[in-house]
């Protein structure tokens, strides 16, 4: 199989997996995540912990997480997946069209993903002292999970929309622009250690010289082998391994080329 | 590698951190749930005694997180003795789970003004709004 094809294969398989978890588990991320909250509170009223399915979800998605990077974010979250559905019609219409839309500068790029992690903080100090419920009625997740659920009753919920509508605006003009730049899920995957086993690997001296392709690809913008605290945003989507014109990009131990 | 190792690190010690936490709110339960018990008995003597409630069982729904959420509340001796789920079809399981306990906190506090379960606010909404509406029809 030629090298075109292959990538071919590669982004469509993606896409297939993110159709199908969008449809078996479209909320994954949120139950996940309503694990952190349930735990922020029990803390903040001095109260049992306990495992509930929510926390066992949690522990899995960590788990994975270790042992081989963000996959769940590259291929199985389904909010994840709008970002990128999103992202390609907009990216599609764009060269249809011809007309371009303003990027986000390059260099504010590491600054913006750092808002994830305030994000997190804020909830989680919010939930310690019995504000989830604030959260709950203002998070855009809601909106999504009421949709993803079938319920249109979205009228007590008008700030949630307005945030969920922003950052579909935002979605529209960047790759991943709720993943990267606020999702605090992500913001807590990208704070867990992680093995190696999937983690990408550039060798940077057989670079075609000037070229940066796989940076200027890569959804969450890494300089592959560059600034490593950085690389806890890589969400395994591989798309560095295809988009190299000289293979110089191996993923794992093991010079798994493609 | 170095970061890898300092966030192992991190993460062992927020694990051991919840850990301490653990053992010291599993010993403090004890006390509270004697003491929420007290509370719960003294409400409903009180309640019994203010005789605002009139004996009966009472329906009522709200909106829950997939669809209506329907509860029965019975009284007794003017004071509210049980909640029930009659019907919460389109709630997802999971969190309608943890909802549920709203059932007895209601009873606890002899009135639907209670906190939201966290992690299940859609659910909790719906049942709190049921209960509400039941417990309107059992007013005098
Ligand atoms: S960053 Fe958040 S929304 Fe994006 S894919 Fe990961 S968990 Fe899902
Ligand atoms: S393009 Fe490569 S470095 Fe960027 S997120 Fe995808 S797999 Fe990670
Ligand atoms: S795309 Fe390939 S050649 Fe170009 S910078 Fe990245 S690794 Fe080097």
């Amino acid at each position: 199989m030629d090298k075109k094809k292959k990538k071919k294969l590669f982004h469509w398989g993606r896409i297939l997996v993110q159709i199908v978890m969008f449809l078996s588990a479209p909320s994954l991320f949120a139950q996940a995540f309503a694990a952190v909250k349930e735990t922020a509170g029990t803390l903040g009223k001095g109260g049992v912990l306990t495992v509930s399915g929510f926390v066992i979800r949690l522990f899995i998605l960590c788990i994975i997480t270790f042992f081989f990077g963000r996959i769940f974010c590259g291929w199985l979250c389904a909010f994840g997946a709008v970002n990128d559905w999103i992202y390609q019609l907009s990216s599609f219409l764009q060269k249809k069209t011809g007309k371009k839309l303003p990027r986000i500068p390059e260099k504010w790029i590491p600054g913006l993903q750092k808002i994830k992690y305030f994000i997190l903080l804020f909830i989680l100090v919010c939930c310690f002292f019995d504000r989830s419920g604030w959260i709950t009625k203002n998070s855009p997740w809601t909106v999504f999970s009421l949709l993803t659920a079938r319920n249109l009753k979205l009228a007590e919920y008008m700030t949630a929309l307005l945030f969920c509508l922003l950052f579909v605006i935002g979605m529209i003009f960047h790759e991943r622009f709720f993943c990267q730049f606020f999702c605090p899920m992500g913001a807590i995957f990208s704070l867990l250690p992680e093995l190696p086993l999937t983690s990408l690997k550039r060798q940077e001296k057989d670079c075609i010289k000037g070229c940066s392709a796989c940076q200027k690809n890569c959804p969450v913008h890494i300089k592959l082998g560059g600034n490593n605290l950085q690389s806890g945003e890589c969400i395994r989507c591989g798309r560095c391994l295809t988009i190299c014109p000289k293979g110089n990009i191996s993923a794992g131990f093991h010079k798994s080329r493609l | 590698m170095k970061i890898f190792f300092l966030k192992l690190l991190n993460v062992v010690l927020i694990a051991a951190v919840l850990f301490i936490y653990q053992s010291y709110a599993l010993s403090r339960k004890e006390k509270v749930d004697a003491y929420e018990k007290k509370v719960s008995e003294y409400k409903r003597a009180k309640s019994a005694l203010e005789g605002t409630r009139a004996d009966g069982t009472y329906t009522g729904s709200g909106d829950g997180y997939g669809g209506r959420v329907t509860i029965q509340v019975t009284i007794e001796n003017h004071s509210i003795k049980e909640v029930k789920l009659l019907s919460a079809d389109k709630e997802t399981p999971e969190y309608l789970k943890k909802a549920k306990r709203l059932l007895q906190d209601i009873v606890n506090a002899q009135s639907a003004n209670v906190d939201v379960v966290s992690g299940a606010t859609l659910s909790s909404v719906g049942i709190l709004q049921a209960a509400r509406e039941a417990l309107k029809k059992s007013g005098l």
